[in-house]
């Protein structure tokens, strides 16, 4: 379980101006589900995750994981239990490594890194067994490089790389938004796969509210750093979003 | 002519190990690492300073390498904990080691004609192609580790190295340390070659590494059997040849630097040109011979 507490952050824009994004956030998110975080540009969405994955430091507040307050704790700390995959493609894999290097290195997060060869053939059965289940094809590219891939092959890859050590949350950082609607829509199928078989608690940004809706079991709309809407995905409209949508978008030109 | 061609391959082979070095910094890491102008001097008035002092060659040897590594740790410290850029980093440290090296033994040029080196009972060309060897080996067995991995990845994607758990500053260091080790162990050997350590050794020595590791990448580019330690040590080689030729055409010595800096200036436009020069053949290929007038239709392909 994630649970946010009295979370601030605000950015310096300038010596004067102060941008503040999160003023006492709140946020509970149940283990083994998803949740899907929408809102217009700038409400906040990439920076929560920012400051769930260590990349970004809160000001303030708490951010606790299964129980454990992760918000001192480093980036690279977090990632041990924090997988996240990026809305850039090549954000998340090593390009100039093939496919089964980058698999190697994903299994070996959190563990100790010796002189030891990466590369073993037990493990190597292993991954092509991951890559097949998986059944985009990737099996039969283990040993080409990453960046001959196509997006849609590499996000792919990203996904398995993240889940691989069944970590305790993951975020998706809109993560299917580069691709093309075929590979966007396969990607999402093989997500949802992935994370029901590991049962993996969940929060994905996202900025299509339909695919959001489909996806998740929880829907969260962000307007500047405030919850407008935290509904069961099941209960509420496509046509309702939308509805809060533009009210909250006129409220905030009018005033 | 016979000659030329052999003191330049053993000369290739000792800068080989230099060019192995820098390969490290400048094609895995991705970082450009000026402290080699002062740690190669460093290698070659560590030696002359162990070897004056009595001490075995290849205990001497071995600490111009030991020396190299705590001079790519200055820079490491530098760049990674006073956040200096890493460009500014290697000139500060390279600064500091010209000073150094001057101490080290009183004067700017250390004769070791006297002294027992590694070349001394032993064929140059021998013992030069067994440490470039040797050296490789070792880098190609250590690339295939788990460290040596992560040391790919932080130069090619530090998001990936913090996603798994790592800190990629400590693959930085250490693959800057290791870069100057070898730096200094080859300028070691050049001192222990041609029997003195000089102050001017380091000098645009970043250009005959960028050279040699460049060279050793135009051949056979796409290739991915030739390993990045191969291609070094072939173009160190190359390199020295070449400069041997220029030489033997009636070319002062002092002339080498800017052929260097000529020969680093046409591999890489080469390198740069040659790749856009494909996407047009393959447009052409596609488009077929008809269109290749065609702006318009070259550009939709």
């Amino acid at each position: 379980m994630l649970e946010i507490k009295k979370l601030q952050k605000s950015f310096n824009l300038d010596r004067d101006n102060i941008l503040v994004v999160f003023d006492e956030f709140n946020l509970k998110i149940k283990a083994n589900t998803t949740t899907a975080i929408i809102g217009p540009n700038g409400c906040g969405k990439t920076t929560l995750l920012n400051l769930i994955s260590g990349n970004e430091k809160a000001d303030n507040g708490n951010i606790i994981l299964n129980g454990i307050d992760i918000t001192n704790e480093a980036e690279e700390k977090r990632a041990t239990r924090i997988s996240r995959v990026h809305q850039d493609p090549s954000k998340s894999v090593s390009l100039n490594l093939t496919v089964l290097e980058n698999l190697a290195l994903a299994d070996k997060k959190g563990e100790n890194f010796t002189l030891n060869k990466l590369i073993r053939k037990q493990k190597k059965d292993r991954y092509i067994e991951i890559l097949k289940s998986f059944n985009i094809g990737l099996e039969n590219k283990i040993n080409e490089k990453v960046k001959f891939l196509s997006g849609g092959q590499r996000q792919s890859l990203s996904l398995i790389m993240a889940c691989m050590k069944n970590p305790k949350l993951l975020l998706l950082d809109e993560h299917t938004a580069a691709l093309d609607p075929k590979a966007s829509a396969l990607v999402l199928e093989k997500t949802r796969d992935l994370i029901q078989k590991n049962k993996i608690t969940t929060l994905m940004v996202s900025h299509n509210i339909r695919d959001a809706l489909r996806y998740s079991d929880r829907i969260i709309m962000l307007d500047s750093g405030r919850i407008i809407i935290d509904r069961p995905s099941l209960n509420i409209k496509e046509s309702e979003i939308f509805d809060i949508y533009k009210e909250n978008l006129k409220e905030r030109f009018v005033s | 002519m016979i000659n030329l061609l052999e003191t330049s391959i053993e000369q290739g082979l000792i800068f080989a190990v230099l060019a192995m070095g820098v390969m490290l910094t400048y094609k895995i890491l991705d970082i450009a690492d000026l402290t080699v102008e002062g740690s190669f001097s460093l290698g070659a008035f560590v030696f002359a300073k162990f070897a004056v002092s009595g001490f075995n060659p290849y205990i001497a040897t071995l600490l111009s390498f030991v020396f190299g590594v705590l001079a790519g740790g200055i820079t490491s410290f530098l760049y990674i904990k006073l956040k200096i850029k890493p460009l500014l980093s290697g000139i500060l440290t390279m600064t500091i080691l010209y000073s150094i090296n001057l101490r080290l033994n009183g004067k700017a040029n250390v004769a070791l004609f006297n002294q027992q080196t590694l070349f001394s009972n032993t064929s140059a060309i021998f013992l030069a192609l067994l440490i470039a060897l040797f050296i490789k080996i070792l880098l190609d067995i250590f690339l295939k580790t788990e460290i040596g991995y992560l040391l790919i990845a932080t130069g090619d994607n530090e998001t990936l190295v913090k996603s798994i758990g790592k800190n990629s500053d400590s693959f930085k260091a250490l693959g800057l340390m290791l870069s100057n080790g070898l730096v200094a162990l080859s300028g070691s050997l050049m001192a222990q070659y041609q029997g003195f350590a000089d102050i001017t050794m380091g000098n645009s020595i970043i250009v005959t590494a960028l050279a040699s590791v460049i060279i050793g990448d135009s051949i056979r580019k796409n290739s991915s059997l030739i390993k990045l330690t191969t291609r070094s040590i072939l173009g160190a080689c190359v390199y020295k040849i070449i400069g041997g030729v220029a030489i033997e055409l009636g070319l002062n010595p002092t002339d080498l630097r800017a052929i260097s800096a000529i020969i680093v200036i046409l591999f890489i436009s080469y390198n740069n040109f040659a790749s856009q020069t494909n996407i047009k053949k393959l447009k052409t290929k596609i488009g077929g011979t008809k269109y290749v007038g065609n702006k318009k239709v070259a550009k939709e392909l």
